[in-house]
This record gives C-alpha cells, structure tokens and sequence, in this order.
C-alpha cells in the first residue's frame, strides 16, 4: 500500500505542471474559443513529451500509463486551463483502436496519433438519449461486404478537426434490443430525431432483472466501432456541422445518413464480437480522467480566489478578513480536498483492476457525483467572491466557470451519476464494506456479521428493489 | 499510488478477524446496534474494554511500556474498520483516548502510576469537564475556579454538557487559577474525584430522549493539588493536546459506514412488513443514497490518505479540522437519509411495541433508532468545536490566511 505519489508518478506530475505553466495559453483569456492552428505546436510537444501514447499499450508503441498517471496529466491541464482533445482524442479514441483493432487498424493510425500528425475523435453521444450507457440509436445495416450506418451524434469533440471519427453504433438485428429499431423507417430523419427512442422490448423480468443487476442498464444491444477516415474521402451521407462547447472547445454535430463504410472500417474483425463492454469500460475510465481534469481547474479557480481575497479591499480591509469570505474559502478548500481523493480512489480502483466493466461505471458515478458537486459549488463561489470581476472575462475565473459548468453536464449530470450510483450500490450492497480496503476474505458466519462477509455483501439488497 | 494490503496488513486483518469472531458476543454487538446516542452504556463498553485489553489491543497510540502496540496508522485504520463493520462497541474514550494521552505526556511519574493503570482496567470511568455555560466554543471564557487553600485547591462553579457525568467516578476538568494576562493562561487542568462533597449531577435531557449529557455543580469542592496535571496555569497546553487528539485521532470513517449499515438494515426491516417505495420515490431515494454513499467513499479515502502520511503518534495537525467537519455532517447526512427513507414511520416516537404488534423479526427494533440517532447528530457539529469554529481553522491554516 502507498498513499502518495511514487517515483514516476510525481515526475509526470511535476513536467506537466512545469511545461503546462509556461505555455503562452496560461496568460489567457481562459477557455475561449480559438484556432487549431494556437494549440497544435503545444499538441506536438505533447507528443514529444510522450503524453499522446502515455495510456496506450506498449505493443502499440504506447507506454502503458494507468488512471493515476492520466488523472495527474489531466489535472495539470485544469490547473493551467489547457484546452485540447486529449480525452476524446487519447483516452476515448485512440484507447478504444488499440483496445478493439486489427493489427492492421492499429498500425495504420495510432503511430501517428502517438507522434501528434493525426488525430481521432470519438462520436458517441445522441440527441436521442443522453445516457452514455444506454444503447446506441445509432445503427449499422449490413451493406453487401460492408455497413451502411444511420443515425446522428452529438457535439463530437474535435469532430471537425479529427483525422479519422470512431463511430460507435449499435448492429441491426444482433442484441436483444434490436428488434424495435429495425422494424422503423430504414432512413432516418438527417436531423436529430425529437422523439425519444423506442424502449427496447422488455424481458418478462425486466424491472427485477434491472434492479438485482448490479451494473446501470448497459446491456441490451451489440455494438460495435467503425472507423470513418475524414481527409482523404469525405463519405456520402455524411454531414458535419461544426460549433464549440461552453469552455471553448471546437466540436461537431454529425449526421449519418446511410452512410457507407466498407468492412474493414469496422474495429476488429471477429464476426459476432460485441463492442459494447470495452466501450463502457473506456467511457467510464474517461468520466473518471474528467474529473481529475475538473479538480485542477477547481484547485485553479481556489487558489486564485484566496489570492484576490487578500488583495481586494472593501470598507477599508482585505475581504479575507471578513468571516462570511473566510468560510466559503475553506468550505471550498474542503471540496477541492475530497474531490482530489474521489478522483484517487476510483483511479486506483481502475488500476488494481475490475471484474467488470460496471464496476466501471459506478466508479465513474461515484466521482462524478463527488467531483460535479464540488465544482458546482468552487466554481459558484469563486465567482461570487470575485465580485464583478467574477463575471467578466478580464480573469480566468470565468472561463474556469464555463470549463466547470460544461464539465458537470459532460457525460451525465451529477444528480443523474449519483441515482445511478445509488442503484448500483444497493443492488450490489458493496456498499456495506470498506471501499477503500474492501474484504477479499468472507466470515464463517453471515447472519451475524453480514458487513464483511463478501459473499453475502454481494447479495442484492432487498430494500428498494420492490 | 495504491490500496493494494501488504501481506503483512492482510495477516493483521485476517488477525483482528479472528478475535472479533471468537470475542465480539451478539449481546455486546445488539448493544452498540441500539445505541443512539453518543457513545454505548458502561455495561456495552466496559466488558468489550476488558476484552481489548486482554488481547493488547486497547490503547493503540500509547507507549509500548504502557500497553501501546506500536501500530502504524494505518494499521489502525483497518482495526477500527474491521470492529465497526463487525458492530463492537465503541470503548468510552475519556480515559484510554483523551486522558490517557494527556498523562503521558504532562504528568508527574506518580500520577502515571496512580491513573493509568485504572483507565486500563476501567476501575475509573472519567468524565470531561471543559465546557461551561459561558464558555462553548469560546472554551477560554471559562470561569470555574479553583482558589489555592492549604495543599488543595477550592473549586466552585458549573460545568455544561458533561458526558457520562452520571457514570463518571472522576471528572478531568479545565478551572481558572488565575484571571491575570491571557485567558488562557489563567487555567490549570485538574482531576477532580465525583464523590468529592459539593459536587451535584444534574441530568439533561436532550433532543434525541437520551440521557447522555450532565451539567455539574461544584460548590467549594476541595481538590488535592496533586490531582493537577501540570505546572499552574499551563492547562490550556493539555488542552490544546487533547483536543488535537479528540478530533485527530478518531478514524471517523468506519463508525460512518456502521451507521448507514444500520439503515439500511432498518429498510430490509420496514420492506419485510410490506413497506413499498414507488416511482418518484424509489428514483428520490437512489439519488439521495447515491450522494451519501459517494460522500462516504471520498472521506473514506481522504481519511486513509491523510492516515498513510502520518508516523506513528503523529498528530494530523490542521488537516483534523477537515476530517472533524465533514465527518460530523456525513454523520447527518446519513441520519437525514434514515428518516426520509422511514417515510410515515419517521414520525413514530420511541414506541417499543411498534415492532411486536407486527411481528417483525429481530432486524425491527432498528427501526425505531433511526429517528433519535438523526436528532442526536445534530450535535455532531456542534461539540468539540462547532463547525464554524473548525471553518475558521481550516480557513487560517489550509488557506493561509
């Protein structure tokens, strides 16, 4: 057991924070929109510095970074208010080709994702549903040798700028909750469709199946991720609109319209594979890399809100000397402190390594209801304590607003993760051991001593199941 | 980083495992199960006390030559977890934890040899006696005084909230010796005998309908002045000692998991009696569960954390005012999750034949606790310190102001 950074990781730390704070993007403005053409130079020497394969398997010229090592990068990113596509682009994109593609997919893209001359984007979520779990409305249909695809994504991050666009979309007719979808209109709506996706049909069992499972509802279709290369053709049926995101960032509204793609453009070969878990487990460890992401941004917009608090005087003192201030900084000291250690607790939790791709998920929920709380209220106060300069753009504490307020929306809002996370608990009353240190052993006697008992800890709770 | 358990934690686990299982009796656990208020009845804690010290492990964090067992903290951190989540009492910490430290450290080899084996054995059960009617979080306010008169000391005065003063055969008290300079360099700190003549009990009741605290009246009670720990005057540094370890050296987290445990066993209770949550409800509930249990983990972990830093007997320092705040409102937020999630029942007061009349199982009685043990959680961030007072530390020493 180590409860502080080792070696490696602390000089990953320290580069980044040093390279990061001499960036010319520090002196801001913050999280404003700006051209591809500002952050590429610092993406390059990303690449130089070896953060772009940093989480990638080293058989694919990668260096095997786990949670910790990605959550500290990111974290630097929000202390220095860096805007760029790692997390769609590396964590997302370029994890999910190393972890599902060909030998074939996987050199022909990520040595140059590694070394910053491409890049990928991952396009997942839908305007119908905005559960990153939920089944893909979007759909493939099987097209000769090849697919065509259906559907339309949501705010694609760098969807305009990316070299090549994963595209995760559920396959027609395969999964139990296909059957609703393939029996709509074979060419959707190009806009986004308003009305909300047909549920699946329901198992006789459904709500207690739902409620003993101790994952969120992620099973019910097969899906799979194909592979769209942006520059060299631009496919037919494919629309692309392009828009940024509250913090600045560029991304893209895309639209398939029966697109099609050739076989090969799906990752991985294997007839009959499912996409779906190491999809979810990628999006889960991503939420998880966001929220480190946000506690640096949050320990920004702390750190500058005590500095201007000492410095700003009103009636005649500082107005750190006045209690009501003095209260909402430590009261926002103690969020950036438990928001750190959720943050560490659910990233040393992926690294020790997980049965199961909803163990995953409930992590990421875990965090995401601590950290999207937290930054709510960081970020509200830093404002609120800056005065009018608090909302202007003259600081970075607006744009850390907006990076902020964009982050507790990004993946599901926090009140959506935690009712997921309740859910998940009681299901699977992992709830009821140490989470930090929980039991592998088990008690001769459950009745008498069910809290660490493992085996009866992973018996559904009965409450809130009726 | 990681959570990984060396073997050597995990044989120490498998360890305290094994003596829980052998020693832990249903009665004692039943009986911290029900405990609603602050700490368990003498007749919980003391026989569990006993068994600690027959196994060694009753006072982790004092030297070894006085029954120490020269843990790491995180050592302690799995002892704690592993008696919480197993439902042990809790020991009355006066003596082994607030007293028993403040001995060692400041008081004469004689006093040493007079107290600390009592604590030990439990023949003495002590009370604090810190806070005063004028004097709650403004603690140096205090104005009970203890006027020198031949070998002993004269006190007269009150004392407020005295835990367990109806259990207590002696009381560790802070008194006014002088009203010269600083206030808190006016104030000695004493050990006062219960049965001494001019010392009255009286009970207060409290919100929750327990009978916990006491206020204490002494009129000219004579205190021997070899039953002060440390020079004159220099009490306030005992205190501050003291108070470091009140709020520092708890491992907070374990006792928190316990508690939500309880409700949800209270739930399975209400839910064997038909008690259906529906729609909207059961979606309120997930939620609420979800942030509490979120909570819980991240204190979880920044307890750990902060534990894994420390060396043994270190104090956490400033970093306590932290763990003492979130842990005094998780504690609430665990209690407000009970009653809501009682619904109807959150209403029923103390009524013993509610579980009968419905032929419940053994699991009912806990129902009917959760609803005192929110009332008495308000005052979790109220004693040892409010949460203000801990506010302004944290405010002081983390943001440096």
């Amino acid at each position: 057991m180590q409860l502080t950074l080792n070696e490696q990781q602390r000089l990953i730390e320290e580069s980044a924070l040093n390279f990061l704070s001499r960036q010319p993007d520090v002196a801001g403005p913050w999280y404003d929109a700006r051209p591809e053409s500002r952050w590429m130079p610092m993406w390059r020497a990303f690449a130089e510095m070896g953060w772009l394969g940093l989480p990638l398997p080293a058989e694919a010229g990668g260096f095997d970074g786990g949670a910790v090592e990605t959550g500290l990068l990111m974290r630097a990113f929000g202390r220095h208010g860096i805007n760029v596509p790692y997390d769609g682009g590396i964590l997302l994109a370029a994890r999910l080709l190393a972890a599902l593609g060909t030998p074939a997919q996987r050199d022909r893209w990520l040595p140059g994702v590694i070394d910053g001359s491409r890049r990928l984007a991952l396009a997942h979520d839908e305007a119908q549903c905005h559960d990153p779990w939920a089944p893909r409305a979007t759909v493939a249909r099987r097209d000769g040798t090849g697919w065509r695809l259906h559907g339309a994504k949501l705010m694609v991050p760098d969807g305009g700028g990316a070299d090549a666009l994963l595209v995760s979309a559920r396959l027609d007719g395969e999964g139990r909750g296909a059957t609703p979808l393939s029996n709509r209109d074979p060419k959707p709506d190009p806009q986004p469709d308003p009305k909300p996706d047909p549920q699946p049909d329901p198992k006789p069992d459904a709500n207690t199946d739902r409620n003993a499972d101790p994952k969120p509802d992620t099973c019910g279709a097969t899906h799979a991720v194909f592979l769209l290369p942006m520059r060299d053709t631009q496919a037919q049926g494919l629309r692309l609109h392009r828009c940024h995101t509250v913090d600045g960032a560029a991304a893209a509204d895309v639209w398939l319209d029966g697109v099609h793609v050739d076989a090969d453009a799906m990752l991985g070969t294997a007839e009959g594979s499912d996409a779906t878990a190491v999809l979810h487990r990628l999006l889960a460890e991503a939420t998880i890399a966001l929220c480190w992401e946000a506690c640096g941004a949050m320990q920004a917009a702390f750190a500058r809100t005590a500095v201007y608090t000492r410095q700003r005087e009103q009636f005649g003192r500082p107005i750190a000397s006045f209690q009501a201030v003095q209260h909402r900084l430590a009261e926002m000291a103690v969020c950036c402190e438990e928001a750190v250690a959720a943050c560490e607790l659910a990233a040393l939790r992926v690294d020790a390594g997980l049965a199961h791709p909803g163990a995953a998920i409930a992590l990421a929920a875990m965090a995401k209801s601590k950290v999207g709380r937290a930054a709510r209220y960081v970020s509200q106060q830093a404002v609120q304590l800056h005065g009018g300069m608090g909302v202007s753009e003259e600081l970075p504490i607006a744009g850390l607003f907006r990076k902020l307020t964009r982050f507790q929306q990004q993946g599901g809002s926090p009140s959506w993760h935690a009712a997921q996370y309740g859910r998940a608990m009681l299901a699977s009353g992992t709830w009821r051991d140490s989470r930090t240190l929980p039991s592998p052993g088990a008690w001769g006697d459950s009745r008498t001593l069910p809290s660490s008992n493992r085996s009866s800890a992973e018996a559904p709770a009965p409450w809130i199941s009726n | 980083m990681d959570l990984q358990l060396t073997p050597e934690l995990a044989a120490f686990r498998h360890e305290v495992r094994a003596f829980l299982r052998d020693r832990l009796t249903p009665a004692l656990r039943r009986g911290q199960r029900l405990t609603t208020a602050m700490y368990p009845e003498p007749e919980i804690s003391g026989p569990w006390q006993a068994m600690l010290r027959e196994r060694g492990w009753l006072v982790p964090l004092w030297p070894k030559e006085w029954g120490g067992t020269g843990w790491s903290p995180v050592q302690r951190f799995v002892f704690e977890t592993e008696c919480a989540l197993a439902g042990a009492p809790l020991v009355h910490p006066m003596g082994v934890r607030l007293l028993g430290p403040v001995i060692l450290r400041f008081g004469t080899e004689a006093q040493k040899q007079r107290y600390l084996p009592r604590i030990l054995s439990g023949d003495d059960y002590w009370c604090q006696g810190f806070s005063e009617p004028g004097a709650g979080s403004d603690l140096a306010a205090l104005r009970t005084r203890a006027v020198r008169d031949g070998d002993d000391y004269v006190v007269s005065g009150a004392k407020l909230w005295t835990t367990h003063a109806h259990h207590a055969n002696r009381m560790f008290a802070l008194v006014r010796t002088s009203n010269e300079g600083r206030r808190q360099d006016g104030i000695s700190f004493l050990l006062i005998d219960m049965d001494a003549p001019g010392i009255t009990v009286r009970p207060i009741a409290t919100i929750g309908g327990d009978h916990d605290v006491n206020e204490v009246f002494f009129d000219e009670v004579r205190v021997p002045q070899a039953n002060r720990i440390g020079e004159e005057n220099a009490g306030w540094a005992c205190a501050r000692y003291l108070l470091e370890f009140e709020r520092g050296a708890g491992i907070f987290s374990p006792r928190l998991r316990s508690q939500l445990m309880r409700v949800g066993d209270a739930m399975a209770a209400l839910q064997a009696r038909g008690l259906r949550h529906d729609g909207a409800q059961r979606e309120l509930l997930h939620v609420r569960f979800g942030e509490v249990c979120a909570d819980l983990d991240a204190f979880e972990m920044l307890e750990l954390k902060t534990l894994g830093q420390l060396t043994p007997g270190q104090s956490p320092g400033p970093v306590s005012s932290i763990l003492k705040l979130r842990a005094s409102r998780l504690k609430q937020q665990i209690g407000e999750l009970g009653v809501e999630m009682l619904g109807l029942e959150g209403q029923r007061w103390r009524d013993d034949g509610a579980a009968r009349a419905d032929g419940g199982g053994s699991d009912d009685e806990i129902v009917g606790t959760l609803l005192p043990e929110y009332l008495n959680s308000r005052a979790f961030t109220i004693f040892g310190g409010a949460a203000e007072v801990q506010l302004g530390i944290i405010a002081r020493s983390v943001v440096g102001l």
